[in-house]
């Protein structure tokens, strides 16, 4: 080879790098400015909201495997997700993570083991994954949790990287594998978040399952940033289109996708939040697309689903563009009757927070209502709306960590492993950070990904999990000063037994809360169903109204604060102990 | 290069970045290694290719040596702007007092608080700015981004009205947009229609003109009109994705070339070098064809190498 070949090599090496340089690094780009909308700034808090690391004393002991390479394979990075869900129905949450694997192993290694941790009602779990018989296999992405045959029992669903997704059958004392059976058929493309939902209302959960893009272990691609190697950009990526199975009720399911207009309209779906943003009875599915336009689905029985995403103004920035986006969830933050958006995205573009002005009308509002300076600063995955000092108003906690492992050597500010993000809703539209006073469960710096959120120890405040990309997952007890609190177990028996899209609305005083039962939020991940709600001084509820999924609407009065209640569709509440529940699952 | 060639690059450097002479520069000017290191590190952040952790390094390692030299600062400043390290920018730059900041080095902490998404302090700056630096065209843009951003929409406006001449006479498609969305969050919609209609008769595929007049024909009710923008919009950007994606699959491509070659995959090379070599230009060309060549001469194809050689010596002539 010739000097002038070794001079060429180089100009290559250079000049090629000098175009990486101009381009992406991750599942967005840190080189555009992020999305500007207005600012408000609340001065630094003081707050008695505190979160301590329970993981040690909650006896959950779960750690992600991500298999991690020099290659930077995609899905090393994305970790994956966990679920809350009271798989024995002693009225307790449990959970169960799902864990990754090895991209190149032909079978999962025993280490990377999805678990399942039971609780005993005061937030003592135990490993109940061998006795209940929960399988790993392929790299473990997200969980999805719904009482498909309602019998009482919430089955789970699992996604995987290589679409080899698995339908689990709750037993009641154990999971047993039903995919095939039941119909569902992978195409091997990449699942991420899946959620159950009822579309159709006939009282039998459907399932959505959001995907990715099309990515090769074997043809990965290189994505360089100041010539550095770092995880691939989804641009490189063709996008997968969403599926969604609608449940037959004869024990089977039928992909419905195409018939739906799913197939035309593929994203690179990571996220999915599924609820009545509207309340007209139907459901609008959200999916969190990295690096494309989000979209907005509006469900219908009959005919094609339309995705008003765009011209409602809740697919893209405030300037009309497209993000990384990572997670999804719903909330009526702001008190007004109308459920709202919040979408996590990447480092430099901030926690969207679309606000619904009118009907399916959204303005994207983080800057004024003060969450999107900080939030530009972390990238972000897993968000959940929850109530963490039971005064009503729902506050806002994201889970962050970037996706390049060697960002700090690009970056004098930015890290790879981040603190996570909680916001304090001050209940007159804003939002202040309180992450660093909110104690130190949040002053943990992880590379963060799922998130999931419920009362684990039975003392009317909600707590977390959040499962760490190729670390311990964390749980945290929230042993905030908190005002009164009721927490309502939803049981359909016209509806779908688990409740999923039923809507209530709570009259305290002049105050108006309302909830819903949603099968899909945050990041890979699935909180509680129980609805929590945060009565403030309040001794009580003066009137709840339930909208089942059914149609139906019960109203009840005079609901005493400080107890958990089952309530079965038409039936009457019910006291009951996390822990001790004992009513049977029968069949409806 | 001579000392008497460094301190005259050197000079010039700072004539033209403007820096203030400090007692580091005569340590530095002193130093014919340093010196020439300070020269290679601004080159290099001057020009096109990107400044890599190594030299990074370097820069930092000089700054640690001449803390007080205006021209090593300034190169630091200039790489962190490079490299897109806007926190470190703020960091840098942001605790100096702005009557302190020359020009450029306002614009720098001005855009870096835009890119930051810091819009109060954003507008502080440009606050300060305004009354030293005047009527400066992209400071004032930036100002106005900062104010529609704290929820100062009448007053971003009317800070574009009072420029609109100039904003016309360079038919800034940007800054006509701009006015357009403060009418929008002013839901002054026949006013935002005016004037993202009139940033189309510029720019027919701007994407936020389409997409926000998409938003206002829907919320007026105009379903079939704000479906239509709105596939305009999807349509400009799927183009723009692609070219994006098309850049991302080249540079893929040319370091899986240089993978292959380094493991002596010479077929694999040329698949590589040949799907390239169209989509590159100059010395990046000139490279590939050196790899066509040469693989080939691996192979034992002595005819495919000439025709390759034949186009190489054609480029270099």
């Amino acid at each position: 080879m010739n000097d002038r070949f070794e001079h060429q090599r180089a100009a290559l090496v250079s000049a090629f790098a000098a175009l990486c340089g101009l381009l992406l690094g991750g599942c967005g780009d840190e080189s555009t400015a992020p999305s500007p909308s207005a600012t408000a700034t609340v001065s630094a808090p003081t707050t008695s909201v505190r979160f301590v690391d329970a993981t040690e004393v909650s006896g959950v002991d779960f750690k992600h495997h991500a298999g991690r390479s020099e290659l930077k394979l995609m899905p090393e990075i994305m970790g994956s997700g966990v679920a809350i869900a009271d798989f024995d129905r002693d009225g307790a949450p449990d959970i169960v993570l799902a864990n990754g694997g090895n991209l190149r192993a032909e079978q999962r290694p025993a280490h990377a083991a999805n678990r399942l941790f039971l609780n005993d009602g005061a937030g003592r779990f135990h490993d109940a994954t061998v006795a209940w018989a929960l399988p790993s296999q392929g790299y473990g992405m997200g969980v999805a949790v719904g009482d498909y045959d309602n019998d009482g029992f919430v089955d789970l669903y699992l996604t995987h990287f290589d679409g080899n997704d698995q339908l689990l059958r709750n037993t009641g004392a154990g999971f047993v594998d039903v995919t095939t059976k039941v119909g569902i058929e992978s195409d091997g493309m990449w699942s991420t978040s899946a959620g159950f939902f009822d579309y159709d209302r006939d009282g039998r959960l459907d399932l959505y399952v959001t995907r990715y893009l099309k990515f090769s272990v074997a043809d990965a691609p290189k994505t360089f940033r100041n010539e550095l190697l770092v995880y691939p950009t989804p641009l490189l990526f063709e996008p997968v289109a969403d599926r969604v199975w609608r449940n037959l009720g004869d024990g089977r399911f039928e992909d419905v996708s195409a018939g739906l207009g799913l197939l035309a309209a593929p994203g690179k779906g990571l996220a999915l939040a599924i609820g009545d943003l509207d309340g007209n009875a139907t459901d609008e599915i959200y999916v969190a697309n990295d690096t494309a336009a989000n979209q907005l689905w509006l469900s219908s029985h009959t005919g094609p689903w339309q995705d008003v995403g765009a011209v409602s103004g809740a697919a893209f920035d405030d300037q009309g563009r497209e993000e990384g986006s990572m997670g999804a969830d719903y909330s009526d933050y702001d008190g007004d009757g109308l459920l709202d958006i919040t979408v996590s995205n990447f480092q430099l573009e901030a926690t969207s927070i679309y606000r619904q002005q009118q009907p399916l009308l959204f303005r994207e509002t983080a800057d004024l209502v003060g969450v999107g300076l900080s939030s530009r600063a972390r990238l972000s995955f897993g968000i959940d709306f929850f109530d963490v000092d039971n005064d009503g108003w729902e506050d806002l906690l994201v889970a962050n960590g970037h996706i390049e492992d060697n960002v700090h050597v690009n970056s004098d500010s930015v890290t790879f492993a981040q603190a996570n993000s909680l916001y304090l809703n001050h209940g007159d539209g804003r939002f202040v950070d309180i992450s660093a006073q909110a104690g130190a469960a949040l002053a943990v710096e992880a590379v963060s990904r799922g998130l999931a959120t419920a009362d684990l120890n039975g003392d009317g405040a909600l707590d977390f999990v959040i499962s760490n990309n190729d670390a311990l997952a964390q749980v945290a007890y929230n042993q905030s000063e908190a005002g009164n609190f009721v927490m309502l177990w939803l049981e359909g028996t016209r509806s779908n037994r688990s409740a999923i899209g039923a809507r209530v609305e709570a009259r305290i005083g002049e105050r108006l809360l309302q909830r819903q039962v949603m099968g899909a939020q945050s990041y890979l991940s699935v909180s509680d169903f129980r609805l929590h709600f945060g009565l403030g001084e309040a001794e009580q509820i003066d009137q709840l109204l339930i909208h089942w999924p059914s149609g139906e609407t019960q109203q009840l009065t005079d609901v005493a604060a400080g107890s958990f209640y089952h309530l079965r569709e038409g039936g009457q509440l019910q006291a009951f102990v996390p822990g001790e529940f004992a009513a049977e699952a029968t069949q409806q | 290069m001579s000392r008497i060639r460094l301190w005259a690059v050197l000079l010039l450097l700072g004539l033209l970045l403007g820096c203030q002479p400090r007692g580091d520069d005569a340590a530095l000017m002193g130093d014919a290694e340093a010196a020439a290191e300070v020269a290679r590190l601004r080159a290099l952040v001057d020009g096109a290719e990107p400044v890599n952790a190594e030299n990074f390094e370097c820069i930092q390692a000089l700054r640690r040596r001449f803390p007080q030299a205006a021209l090593v600062e300034d190169t630091y400043l200039g790489a962190l702007y490079k490299r897109s390290d806007w926190g470190g920018l703020i960091a840098a730059l942001g605790e100096q007092p702005a009557a302190k900041l020359d020009l450029k080095r306002s614009k720098w902490l001005a855009r870096a608080y835009f890119r930051q998404g810091d819009y109060p302090n954003l507008v502080s700056l440009s606050d300060q700015l305004a009354q030293r630096l005047g009527d400066d065209y992209e400071l004032l843009k930036l100002r106005a981004l900062g104010l529609l951003n704290v929820g100062r929409e009448a007053d971003a406006g009317e800070l574009l009205d009072r420029h609109w001449e100039s904003v016309q006479a360079r038919a800034d498609v940007d800054a006509m947009v701009l006015r357009g969305r403060a009418h929008h969050r002013l839901q002054q919609l026949p006013a935002a229609i005016e004037k993202f209609e009139l940033a189309l008769q510029h720019a027919p595929g701007n994407k936020v003109a389409l997409n926000a007049l998409s938003r206002i024909y829907y919320q007026q009710g105009d379903s079939a009109r704000a479906l239509a923008l709105s596939e305009r919009a999807a349509a400009t950007q799927a183009q723009a994705t692609a070219q994006s994606t098309e850049r991302l699959q080249l540079v893929n491509r040319l370091a899986k070339m240089q993978e292959a070659w380094q493991q002596e995959d010479y077929q694999a090379v040329l698949e590589y070098a040949e799907a390239s070599v169209e989509q590159v230009r100059g010395e990046n060309r000139r490279a590939v064809l050196q790899y066509i060549i040469e693989s080939n001469h691996h192979l034992g194809r002595p005819e495919a190498a000439a025709s390759a050689r034949a186009e190489l010596e054609k480029m270099q002539q």
